[in-house]
This record gives structure tokens, C-alpha cells and sequence, in this order.
């Protein structure tokens, strides 16, 4: 016979031998391709997603504030204006829908698919995603628009604080189709809620006439070189202003005036010295004011559209200046609410306009030398003040420029009179003061429309005539450093820059080299006017997120292991059997090597058919696993995006790993077999001596203990490892070292148990028989009880990581959390905040005063018992575990100073060093140091990919902060927390409060989800007791957990299976011996017992080390979840009873052959 | 007083061409303490008869009436009993179990039973007395595979009195052994059936150690006749 031809013998009369050997490998190959399947169907599930989102969009510019639409016009390849807002939608049935994107398009939008039939239409433009959520039998809509980002900011005094913005009803039109139906501007994957209207019915809804808020491109050649040029200033929200332009703006205006306003400005301006040279009342012409303004008002004025220009932008705007040659003064003004006479005399001016400058001459009075508490007063008929002596104090009252909707008047800031101003040139310029609607274009103070309290009462007729007369023109002046540190703030340092006008230039020639200098001066990302690569950050996203193939490979290795140990044992089983035939090729004359050679490509043979049935099961094996995330995973989304993707690569791969582990389990498996003595080998005779006679242990105890000892104390100090990685390593390297312990130990044991003595003096002599009947094979039975043991610690070590957080008991708890589209802009801590809560919760019952007003007093009653804190919000990029990629902007939200405690926090881990309470060290701002973030510790380590002492950037200037702690389940699992002043600084354009956290009692939780739910269901809020939300991202924890759990259960059976067959095994082989204990009066139940006993002893040794040594690595950690222990228990007790069912099948097997038979084979 | 009678007892085993007639009514009686030789050809049924007389194997009709109690009318339980308390054993080959001592070889029969204390130091004090007349004293604790093949079966001899059997059955217990240490097993057979006052069945080939016993049989066509 050829030595093929003994290998087709051997591999088609041992069929089934090997078939069990391949099945091993065959596993393990399934595992491995299945990881790696896993991963790679994620990445392309995520991929797909994030790319869908895109559309032929490329690049995305967001911008700050809206710009010009036609910004888009001169640029190369497909670039559309749009118009982005946030939205809520309510469901009839009243329930609200959040994160909604609401966008004007016009038809560039559509890109080459061209807009939808029955574009425009009437109405709304929904998308596939936000019909599936909001069912599909909508007609119309009821959509709360978030703010579009211009006008004054919101938050500051002159801000609209509470919004006009009615909800907007309109029919749903039609929904989108093709490639932009799934379009996000926000980065991430899944689905995207998308609301599309027209972009001129957007623009006039928001306000915005021919305005854009973002760019989509699709990145042709030259876009950052084209946009540079054809951004203005206007585009950075500048307003220029030229004094023909003003004048202009002034007629424009006053054509549209009544008659008396009209009148009355022109009598005005005719006051003026100048003007009255052009003639009398009446005769001021639109040519004569262009001419008073260029000869009088000989400046440009620099304005923001937000009505603040930010330092920065003053900087600009200022090295602009003097680039082209031209002086510059910045201002900055504020209304103060008094100018009043310390001491009781009590003289005092209402509601005056005070401006900070630089004294330039021809822009501004001339004012010099005040000093940081000197006080120029502007002298006028009338002035209650006039007379005032140098050195006088004066006290400045005013709100603070940051008290948008609830204004508590700041510390009056006290100056020293340092001289007075006469009422000419500059000081008589209301365009010192910028424009401002409802203020500054009313005739009378009586008639201000101010969004803050005013008490016309202390406004006298002097003053009347002044505001007739000369409108916003300031009373006083301070130093522009004194001007800095009352007013100056996150949303900017000055209201206007006043450029000069050259004595001999035109305006327009100052204005054409103005704006040349500040295109090179002002920078275009401080504006969000650059282009992002969004497609290139989308791919990036997905490929630094949380690789979870691999992690799923690193589980997986314990069954991989398993597989290739119990293919091993198989092989080496059926090699056992053939000892005769072994010996016969040797004993004719093969060589070791021939031989080895020989019964390798059997094995070889196996194992290259198990890898490839593996690697083919693979395909079944991780759709499944798929289906169980997708199934267990929070968020329903998730099933929609997940898709297999058959990697043909990535089964090859695994295939051809198993196939080259499984040939090595083989190699390792034979090893001493093909060396035996040809004799002992045709005698039966399998191992090099049975191993029976005294075997030194004590060096095994020694290991074990040892080892035990190494794994104690990586366990109990792993909970002050950095949280994440290290700690998790730390657990399971603990865990490891246990379990080795343990086998150790119960190697030790194994030949310890085979001198036990079975004498009458020794009780239980039958489970003495059977533990040394188990100790017979040490090798088997380690293999056995291994695998038993590594996959229950798997189960058990698995199931303490599953969490879930309990709702609180504490009446001062952290309990609901209403996040919304619309922000808050009244602190609702504050009377006013309160009220416009109450007010809200009245509205909604308006039609029964008799029930607004109970509902309104129990709302107060629930209002009193309960505390309510407003968080900021920015960024779009879930930091949290239901993020499957790794978000470029994550999710930060900040609490005001000292509104969080410690025990809000439970920290998991800190950055070394600190030791000061974590709300406390958050809202810590030392200049210029980086801001600190706490994060949930899950986040940071798996999705953010950080640990405490970090660096991260966290916004589009790409400003670092640092992550100063972990958090445990704390309250904020998918955002990043800072304080609120590092925040507003990083954020400076932030408005309001879109998240409210609420502290209650338990039994006060469903009274203040109706509460929020009803007082902010026009802001689109969303409600939730923050322990379902923080269960939310617990669930995906667990999820993930399952997966591994199902490994570890995937082991269990494997190494049930493998005990089965070795206890077969075992039985067959000691067939005569069981026999003989028949003939010697064993009953039959006894001789059961006695095999029984053998598996029980296997299987508690295997499920006992491994489950004890998942619990010691866990107790340092908070040990099991007492809800999880009846799952772990029934689980392995299940293990338990198929085992002693194998053992029991292999005893009734063991006694069917007939007594003499068996004993006759024996033989 | 007769320990044992068995009344022609049949057993047949089953072929393609129809039952084949091993044991064709066979007829014995014993009284305690007697030993007897079974001697004839190889196949002739002398085990058969060994293994029906110790309830390994059923008889297909007849009686066997050991003090009174008739095996075929046993349950399972009750026939492993059976085996364990009245009867004892000693094979050709030794079936020894390799992972017990010889002493603990010898008690292993007492395995088969719950024991009260008291009743296990009695039987491990047997076993020691039994391994010392059999000439073993000196190796209690050695592992069959340290022993020689006379030793081994020795070894089996002591467990097989170990809890003082009616019936002792030995199969050709010397077939394996060289003639010194045939002799010497059935010899010791002899006296310890004798010092039990048990009784003895020897199957052999050879005829010098039949000639040992006072009462010899020959297995000729499924019948015993005197030889
Ligand atoms: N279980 C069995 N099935 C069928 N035939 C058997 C069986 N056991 C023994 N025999 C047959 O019975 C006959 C007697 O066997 P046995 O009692 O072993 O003879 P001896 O011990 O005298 O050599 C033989 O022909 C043998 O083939
Ligand atoms: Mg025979």
C-alpha cells in the first residue's frame, strides 16, 4: 500500500472519528470568521449608512450665522445653499417627535435626481426615516422651529428671550425619494428626520430673505480658493455701513414713517447746525442728508448682525483699518437703567445709552484720560446732571449685557465725573449706539418695545425731548477698559468699529479698501465659512469607531481555544483506538517521522474539511449574531442599518487560521503517541507509563497558590486601574490567573486523588473510585474540566459587567431629563422662569379658566417641591454608547456653577493629581488652562476613545479640553459634562438651556413629566425619567454582553460535548473493568452511580473553578447582579444536568454489552 | 445436607442455522466444603456452566438451587446480590482492577454495598488476613501491574473469599501460568475452600491439577460425566 493509499483507508474507516475531530475545528473556524465576519458586515453596515447620509454631498460648510445664499452662486461644481434649523414634529395624539433637521432647499439641492414630482408643492417634505416615525397616515404637520442664529443673541439683554415662534402647521406635500431622502448635515449614521421645504419659504419664515446657513458641495476643484474670494464681510454677519448708505437707510426709513415721526425727525436733523444751513424744515431731501452725513458723519461703520462684534472680529477689523491707512475706533454701549448722583440728592438720568471707546478724533467725542472709573457726561438742556461738579461719583445701574429674559440689575458700578462733554460733532451721533428694533426706531421712549423691564414712570419730559431730539446719542462716555469689564462678554467686546475717512478719498474708494483688507483679515473659520471634508470625516468616523469585530475576537478566543483543545482530544482519541495499527506500521519498519507524517495528513485532511465547513457556517452564524444585537439593541434604528455583508476575504481568512491552528492541536496532539514503543503500541497501550505510582504534587499547590495569590491581588487593586481597557484587563487577567489557579489546582489535585486510599477506614469509597477513575487520564480531564471551566467563567465573569441603573429613592436625586429643539432662554430657576412656565402650562388650558388656574396652582405646589436644572447643550455627535463610529463634535452639555453635587457624580475614575470634588473642579475656570469634561466612563473608553487626563477637541476651532473624570452610571451617558463658564467659552454662541435635569422625589417623577411635557411641548421637548434614558445606553452595553455571553454558551456546549465524549470514551475503554464489578455483585444503579459520579466530579470541578473564578475577579468590581444570579444558576445547572446526562448515557452504554463479553474483550 | 443442586439445566445459543445446544441437561450436586475439577475441550461449555451457575448468564430451562435460592427466578438487583454474596469468582484472566492496590482490589467487592463502619473494618481486616495466606502480606499496597502473573492471580483468589462465598467459580485460573505457580493457586484454592467450608468449581485443561481434586468432571456433549 502507497502511504496515500493507507491515508484514504484511515480517513474512510475512522469516518466518524474524524468527523467529531473536524467538527472541533470546524467550530473554531466558525468563531474566528464569524468575529471577523462581524466586524467587517459593522463597518459596512456603518459605512453604507454614513455615506447614505451624504448623498452626492461631499462637503458641508455650516456657518454660524446665516450668509448670503448667493454665495453659492460663483462656485465650482454642485454647491447648494440651504437653510438649516432644528425641529420638532407633534404627533397627532400629542406626543412630540425631536431631532428633526428642517432645511430650505431650492433645486440644486436634488443634485442630478432633480427635486421630486410635485416639487414645490404645498406644504412639507418629509423623508422616509420621519415618516416610519411618525406613522404613515400624517396629512399635516404641526413642526416648532429651533432658532436660525441670527439677530441679537438671545441670552443677552436686547435678545428676544421669549419666542414668537408659533408652531408651523402646514400639509405634509410629499415624501423625498432618492439619493438626498437620507441627507443629515450631523454627522453620524442610522436613520436621519428630515423635514424639506422650499429655501425662499424657510428664509421668510425664519426672516432669513436670501440668507443660507450652510453649503452643501460635492468638493470640485478649487471650492476653498473660490469661497475665499467670494466671501464678504457681510458673509461673516458684518454690516458696513458708508455714511451715503445711512443717509439712505435714514430717508428709506422715514418715507415710511407717519407724519409726525417724520416731522419730528426732520426737525431734528434740521436742529443740527449743519443742517440748517441746507435750509428750514421741510426741504431735507434724500441728496441733503447724503450730503450732511459725507461731510459731518465722515466715517464707516462696522457692525455684527448679532448686534456684538466678538474680540477677535474687532481685532480684524481694526488691523484692517490700519492696513489700509485709516483710524478706527471700537465701541461698545450699553443702556444703563441710571446715571444717578451718589448720596441722597438723588439726581439721576433714566435710561441713557453709556459708550466705552477709544477717543479717536472725528470718530468719537473727544474724551480723554478717564481712566478705568473716570466718567465723561454729556452735557444737554436740562440735564438733571449739568451742573455736576469734577469729581463727583456718579453710579451706573444697568443689567448685565448676559440676563436675557429675567434681568436683575448688576452692582451699580461707580465712577468719578472726570469731565463734561458739550452736546456737538460725535456726542450727538446716535449711531454711536447701534441700530435696534423697537428702541431705536421709536419717536418716543413711551413707545420702546423693550424685551426687559421699564419703569416709564422715572422717564421725565427733558428726557422725552432728548430722545426726540437725539435719539440713542449717549449721556456719558467711560474709558473703553472700564466699558471691557462691565459689558464685554462671551458674545463679543463691541457693538461697533467706526472707520475714518480720509480727507480727500470718497467713501466708497475707503469702503472698496476696507473690504479688501478685511478679506485677508478676518478669518473664515472663526465664522464656520470653510467647507469641511464630510465625506472624508464620515469614513473616519466609522473606521475610529468601536472596533467591536475585534473585541468580539478577543471573546471569542476562549471558544476558539476550547474548540482546538477539544479537536485535539478527539484526534488523539481516535488515535488511541488505532494504537495497534501504529504499531504495526513501526513495527514493519516506518519511521517515527513516516508515521508522524502519515496520521497528519489525516489530520490535516480533518482539519482542512472543518475549517472550510466552519468558515461556510460562518455565513449562518454571524447573521445571527447580527440579528441578536440588532434584536436586544435599544435603539430599533439599529436593525434597519445593520446588514451582512459576506466578506469572502474575511471567511477565508478565519477558515485558514482555524485550518492552521487545528493542524498544530493535531501536531501537539500525536506528538508522543508516533514515539511509543511499537510493542507497547500493539499491546493497546497509549501513554508512556500511567501515570499511578506517587506523584509529586506539592509543587502544583505551590503554582496554584501562587498563582491564586498573583490573581488576588491584580483583583482587588484592578478597581483603581484606569477605567475601560486597563481595568477591564485587569479584571480578566485576574479572572485568567484564577482559572489557572484553579486548574492547577485540580491538576494537582488529579494526582493527589489517585493515592487516596479506598480502604474500609475511608468513607465514600465509591466517589473515591470514581475521582481516581477521573484522575486515570489527567491529560482528558484537564482538557475537559478546562473547557467547562473557561466557558462558564466566560457566562459568569460576562454577566457581572451587565448593569442597569435603578430608579432613584432619593428625594433629591437627579430624576427626569427633558431635552428640546427650542432652547429655554429663561432660567427656570429663576420668578420669571417660573412664571413663564405656569403661564405655558395656563395657556394649554385656556378654554376652562376654572382648570388652568387648579392646573396652574399645582403645577406651582410641584414647581416648589422639586428643583429644575437648566444644562447648555452643544455639539450633535452622540458620546455615548448607541454610537457605533466615533463622533468629530461630541455632545457637551454644561450646568450652571454649583448646580450639580458630588453625589450626582459617581466617579469612576479621575485624573491623577486632583483631588478637589469633581462639580467643583468642573467649574473651575483659570485662564488659559484647558477646560475640564467628565464623561461616562463607557463613552470615553469605547467611543470617544479616552481616558481621564486626556485631551480632546470637542468643537469646530478645534479648542482642547481635558477629560478630568470617568463617571459610573452617572446621569450623562451619551454627552460630555463641563461647567458652564469653559462652556459659554467654547460655545460662545450658544443660546439657552435645551436640556432641563430635574430633581424630584420618586413619587413626584410622573407629575413632572406631565408638567415639562405640557409647558414644553412648543419647544419640541422630549421627557424622560433619566433612569430609563441612562438604561437606554445600558441596554447597548448589554447587548453587547449577550453576544459574549452566547460565546460563553457556545463553550458550555462544547465542553459539554467534550466531556460526553470523553466519558464515551472512557467507559468504552474500561468496558471490562465495569464488567468485571458486574460479575463481582455490582448492581446495575451502582455501577451507574460510579460513572456518574466520575462526569459529576469532571463537570463541578470545570463549572466550579470557572464560575469561582469569575466571582473572585468580580467581587472587587461589585460582584453579580443579585437579578442575574437565577439566569447564571439555571444556565449552569443546565451544564450540570446534560453533563450527568452524557454520564449517565455513557453508564447505561457501558452496561448494555453483556457482562462476559466485555470481559472477554478485555482481554 | 446438599448446598447445591442443579437439575438439568439447559442453555442453547442462538446461530443463523437455529440454536445451538451448549449445556444438554446437566445434573450436580454438592455438599459444603467440596471442591470439584471440570475438565474438556475447549468449547465444550465449561464456562458456559460456570457463567449460569454464577448467575452471569441464564439457563434456558432446569433449576440450580443454591441454599434455597434459584438465580433465574431473580430480578437484576437481586442477581447482582446474589453474585456478590454467594457467589466468588476467579478468572483466567486475573481482571484486576490497575488502578487499585491489591488490598484494595481484594475489599473491592465490598464496594458493591453500602457498609456500616463497623462491617467495613471487619472486611478490610479480612482482606489483609486473606492476602496474608495467600502469601501477598508484603504487598498490600502494590499495583497489579507491579505483580508477577501467580501473584495477580493470588490477589484474585483472596478477593474472590472476600465475603465468604457458597460457590467459589474459577475459570481456568491457571491457564496462564507456569506449573509452579498453577500448582500452587489450586493449592491454595483447595485450602481455603477448605478452611471457608465453601464450595469449589476449578475448570482446567490440565489433568495433574484435576488430579488434585477429589471429585472430577469431563463436559462431554452439553452433559457431565465422571472422569
Ligand atoms: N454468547 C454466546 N453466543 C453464542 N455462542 C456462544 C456464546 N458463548 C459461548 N458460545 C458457544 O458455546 C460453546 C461453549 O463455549 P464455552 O462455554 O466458552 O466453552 P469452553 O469454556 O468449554 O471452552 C462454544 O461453541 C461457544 O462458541
Ligand atoms: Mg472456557
Amino acid at each position: 500500500m502507497t502511504s496515500l493509499a493507507l491515508i484514504r483507508a484511515g480517513l474512510t474507516r475512522h469516518g466518524v472519528a474524524h468527523a467529531a475531530a473536524a467538527i472541533g475545528v470546524a467550530v473554531g473556524a466558525m468563531v474566528l470568521a464569524g468575529a471577523l465576519l462581524l466586524g467587517s458586515s459593522l463597518r459596512q453596515s456603518l459605512q453604507a449608512s454614513a455615506l447614505g447620509r451624504l448623498g452626492w454631498v461631499d462637503r458641508v460648510l455650516v456657518a454660524e450665522r446665516p450668509f448670503r445664499a448667493a454665495l453659492a452662486d460663483g462656485l465650482p461644481g454642485r454647491v447648494a445653499p440651504v437653510l438649516v434649523a432644528r425641529a420638532s414634529v407633534r404627533v397627532t395624539g400629542g406626543s412630540v417627535l425631536g431631532k428633526i433637521t428642517l432645511m430650505g432647499v431650492d433645486d440644486r439641492y436634488f443634485g442630478a435626481d432633480g427635486p421630486p414630482t410635485g416639487w414645490p408643492g404645498d406644504g412639507f417634505w418629509i423623508n422616509e426615516d420621519l415618516q416610519n416615525a411618525i406613522g404613515n397616515n400624517a396629512a399635516r404637520l404641526s413642526i416648532t422651529v429651533g432658532p436660525a442664529g441670527s439677530g441679537p443673541p438671545r441670552e443677552s439683554l436686547l435678545g428676544q428671550a421669549e419666542d414668537a415662534t408659533a408652531p408651523w402647521e402646514a400639509p405634509v406635500a410629499g415624501c423625498l425619494n432618492g439619493l438626498m431622502s437620507h441627507f443629515s448635515i450631523s454627522e453620524g449614521v442610522g436613520p436621519s428626520r428630515l423635514v424639506v421645504v422650499p429655501l425662499a419659504k424657510l428664509q421668510e419664515r425664519l426672516s432669513q430673505p436670501g440668507r443660507a446657513n450652510a453649503l452643501l458641495a460635492d468638493g470640485a476643484a478649487g471650492l476653498d480658493s473660490a469661497l475665499s474670494g467670494a466671501i464678504q464681510a457681510e458673509d461673516h454677519g458684518l454690516v458696513l455701513r458708508t455714511p451715503s448708505s445711512r443717509a439712505a437707510d435714514l430717508f428709506s426709513r422715514s418715507t415710511r414713517m407717519s407724519g409726525t415721526a417724520r416731522s419730528d425727525l426732520f426737525r431734528r436733523l434740521a436742529r443740527s447746525e449743519a443742517m440748517a444751513a441746507f435750509g428750514r424744515e421741510g426741504a431735507v431731501t434724500a441728496g441733503r442728508l447724503e450730503h450732511y452725513y459725507s461731510r459731518d458723519r465722515r466715517y464707516i461703520l462696522v457692525e455684527s448682525s448679532g448686534l456684538y462684534l466678538s474680540s477677535a472680529r474687532v481685532a480684524s477689523v481694526e488691523r484692517a483699518a490700519s492696513k489700509a491707512g485709516v483710524p478706527s475706533a471700537p465701541v461698545l454701549v450699553h443702556l444703563a437703567n441710571a446715571i444717578a448722583e451718589t448720596g441722597g440728592n438723588g439726581r439721576q438720568i433714566p435710561y441713557s445709552v453709556v459708550a466705552a471707546t477709544r477717543p479717536v478724533l472725528g470718530l468719537t467725542p473727544p474724551i480723554t484720560n478717564l481712566g478705568d472709573d473716570g466718567i465723561a457726561i454729556v452735557d444737554w438742556k436740562d440735564s438733571p446732571l449739568n451742573d455736576l461738579k469734577s469729581n463727583s461719583v456718579l453710579e451706573v445701574r444697568y443689567y448685565p449685557v448676559e440676563s436675557g429674559g429675567s434681568p436683575r440689575e448688576a452692582a451699580p458700578a461707580r465712577f468719578t465725573v472726570k469731565a463734561h462733554i458739550k452736546q456737538e460733532g460725535m456726542a450727538i451721533d446716535p449711531a454711536m449706539a447701534p441700530e435696534f428694533p423697537g428702541i431705536t426706531d421709536r419717536a418716543e421712549m413711551g413707545q420702546w418695545s423693550a424685551p426687559f423691564p421699564i419703569d416709564l414712570k422715572r422717564v421725565a419730559s427733558h428726557d422725552e425731548t432728548y430722545w426726540r431730539d437725539y435719539r440713542a446719542a449717549p449721556k456719558a462716555y467711560i474709558s473703553w477698559e472700564a466699558g471691557q469689564r462691565l459689558w464685554a462678554g462671551r458674545f463679543g467686546d463691541a457693538t461697533s468699529v467706526r472707520i475714518g475717512i480720509p480727507e480727500h478719498e470718497s467713501a466708497e474708494s475707503t469702503l472698496e479698501r476696507l473690504r479688501t483688507a478685511l478679506k485677508q483679515e478676518l478669518v473664515a473659520s472663526e465664522s464656520g465659512l470653510v467647507f469641511r471634508d464630510t465625506r472624508a470625516i464620515a469614513l473616519a468616523a466609522v473606521a475610529n469607531g468601536s472596533d467591536f469585530g475585534m473585541l468580539y475576537l478577543g471573546f471569542s478566543s476562549f471558544i476558539i481555544m476550547a474548540a482546538l483543545a477539544l479537536t485535539a482530544l478527539l484526534f488523539r482519541l481516535g488515535l488511541e483506538r488505532r494504537a495497534t495499527e501504529i504499531g504495526l506500521l513501526k513495527a514493519i519498519g516506518y519511521t517515527d517521522s513516516h508515521v508522524r507524517n502519515l496520521y497528519l495528513a489525516e489530520g490535516a485532511v480533518v482539519a482542512l474539511v472543518g475549517s472550510f465547513i466552519g468558515a461556510l457556517a460562518s455565513a449562518i452564524y454571524t447573521p445571527a449574531l447580527l440579528a441578536y444585537l440588532s434584536a436586544t439593541w435599544p435603539d430599533p434604528s439599529l436593525g434597519a442599518l445593520l446588514r451582512f455583508s459576506l466578506d469572502p476575504l474575511a471567511m477565508a481568512l478565519g477558515g485558514l487560521s482555524a485550518f492552521v491552528a487545528g493542524v498544530v492541536a493535531i501536531i501537539v496532539s500525536m506528538r508522543d503517541l508516533v514515539k511509543m514503543q511499537p510493542l507497547a503500541l500493539l499491546r493497546g497501550v497509549t501513554r508512556l507509563g500511567e501515570s499511578v505510582g506517587p506523584a509529586r504534587s506539592r509543587f502544583g499547590w505551590l503554582a496554584a497558590i501562587l498563582t491564586a495569590l498573583a490573581g488576588a491581588i491584580l483583583a482587588a487593586g484592578s478597581p483603581f486601574l484606569p477605567p475601560g481597557e486597563p481595568r477591564s484587563g485587569g479584571f480578566f487577567t485576574a479572572g485568567l490567573l484564577f482559572l489557572a489557579a484553579g486548574l492547577m489546582a485540580l491538576n494537582a489535585l488529579l494526582k493527589q486523588v489517585l493515592q487516596w486510599p479506598l480502604l474500609a477506614s475511608s468513607s465514600w469509597p465509591l466517589f473515591r473510585l470514581a475521582a481516581r477513575n477521573a484522575a486515570r487520564r489527567p491529560a482528558r480531564s484537564l482538557v475537559t474540566a478546562g473547557l467547562l471551566a473557561s466557558a462558564s467563567f466566560l457566562l459568569v465573569a460576562v454577566e457581572a459587567f451587565r448593569r442597569e441603573a435603578h430608579p432613584p429613592t432619593d428625594a433629591d436625586a437627579l430624576a427626569v431629563w427633558a431635552e428640546m429643539e427650542v432652547p429655554v432662554l429663561v432660567d427656570p430657576r429663576t420668578t420669571e422662569g417660573r412664571t413663564a412656565l405656569l403661564d405655558a402650562i395656563e395657556r394649554t388650558w385656556r378654554d376652562d379658566p376654572a382648570e388652568a388656574s387648579r392646573r396652574r396652582s399645582s403645577a406651582s405646589a410641584l414647581l416648589d417641591r422639586i428643583s429644575l436644572i437648566p444644562l447648555r447643550l452643544a455639539g450633535e455627535g452622540e458620546a455615548g454608547c448607541l454610537n457605533l463610529t466615533r463622533p468629530d463634535q461630541p455632545r457637551v452639555v454644561a450646568a450652571p456653577a454649583g448646580s450639580l453635587t458630588v453625589a450626582d457624580l459617581p466617579v469612576a475614575a479621575r485624573m491623577g493629581g486632583d483631588t478637589k470634588p469633581l462639580p467643583a473642579l468642573l467649574d473651575e475656570v483659570a485662564p488659559g488652562a484647558e477646560a475640564m469634561v467628565a464623561g461616562e466612563a463607557s463613552a470615553l473608553t469605547w467611543i470617544l476613545k479616552k481616558a481621564p487626563g486626556d485631551s480632546l477637541c470637542i468643537n469646530s476651532s478645534e479648542d482642547a479640553v481635558r477629560v478630568a473624570a470617568a463617571l459610573h452610571d452617572g446621569p450623562f451617558p451619551s454627552e460630555l459634562l463641563m461647567g458652564e463658564s469653559a462652556f459659554l467659552r467654547m460655545f460662545p454662541q450658544t443660546e439657552g438651556w435645551r436640556v432641563v435635569l430635574v430633581r424630584a422625589a420618586p413619587t413626584d417623577i410622573p407629575e413632572v413629566l406631565a408638567l415639562l411635557r405640557t409647558a414644553w411641548a412648543d419647544k419640541g421637548a422630549e421627557v424622560v425619567p433619566l433612569v430609563d434614558r441612562v438604561n437606554k445606553y445600558l441596554a447597548v452595553e448589554n447587548s453587547y454582553l449577550g453576544t459574549f455571553q452566547a460565546l460563553g454558551g457556545l463553550g458550555l456546549i462544547l465542553g459539554t460535548a467534550g466531556l460526553a465524549i470523553v466519558l464515551l470514551r472512557a467507559v468504552w475503554e474500561r468496558r471490562g473493568e465495569l464488567a468485571l464489578l458486574a460479575a463481582l455483585g455490582y448492581r446495575p444503579g451502582r455501577i451507574t452511580l460510579l460513572v456518574l459520579l466520575e462526569s459529576a466530579a469532571l463537570l463541578l470541578a470545570g463549572l466550579g473553578t470557572g464560575t469561582i473564578a469569575a466571582l473572585l475577579a468580580v467581587i472587587p468590581h461589585g460582584g453579580v447582579s443579585r437579578s442575574s444570579l437565577p439566569g447564571l444558576a439555571l444556565t449552569l445547572l443546565a451544564c450540570l444536568v446534560t453533563g450527568l446526562l452524557a454520564g449517565v448515557l455513557s453508564a447505561a452504554m457501558a452496561q448494555r454489552a453483556r457482562v462476559i463479553e466485555a470481559l472477554r474483550q478485555d482481554a | 445436607m446438599t448446598a447445591l443442586r442443579v437439575q438439568n439445566v439447559v442453555k442453547a445459543f442462538p446461530a443463523l442455522s437455529g440454536p445451538v445446544p451448549v449445556l444438554a441437561g446437566i445434573d450436580l450436586t454438592m455438599e459444603p466444603g467440596e471442591a470439584m475439577a471440570l475438565t474438556g475441550p475447549s468449547g465444550s461449555g465449561k464456562s458456559t456452566l460456570l457463567h449460569v451457575l454464577g448467575a452471569l448468564e441464564k439457563s434456558d430451562s432446569g433449576s440450580i438451587d443454591l441454599d434455597g435460592i434459584d438465580p433465574s427466578a431473580l430480578n437484576s438487583d437481586a442477581l447482582a446480590d446474589y453474585r456478590n454474596s454467594k457467589i466468588g469468582f476467579v478468572f483466567q484472566d486475573h481482571h484486576l482492577l490497575p488502578q487499585c492496590t491489591v488490598l484494595e482490589n481484594v475489599l473491592s467487592p465490598g464496594w458493591a454495598k453500602k457498609r456500616s463502619h463497623t462491617e467495613a473494618i471487619a472486611l478490610e481486616a479480612r482482606s489483609r488476613d486473606l492476602l496474608h495466606r495467600v502469601g501477598l502480606g508484603s504487598r498490600l499496597d502494590h499495583l497489579p501491574a507491579a505483580l508477577s502473573g501467580g501473584e495477580r492471580q493470588r490477589a484474585a483468589v483472596a478477593r474472590a473469599l472476600l465475603l465468604k462465598p457458597r460457590l467459589v467459580l474459577a475459570d481456568e485460573p491457571t491457564g496462564n501460568l507456569d506449573r509452579t505457580s498453577a500448582f500452587a493457586v489450586a493449592r491454595l484454592l483447595l485450602d481455603m475452600i477448605a478452611a471457608e467450608n465453601a464450595m469449589l468449581i476449578v475448570v482446567t485443561h490440565s489433568m495433574e491439577i484435576a488430579g488434585l481434586f477429589p471429585r472430577r468432571y469431563r463436559m462431554e456433549d452439553g452433559r457431565l460425566a465422571p472422569a
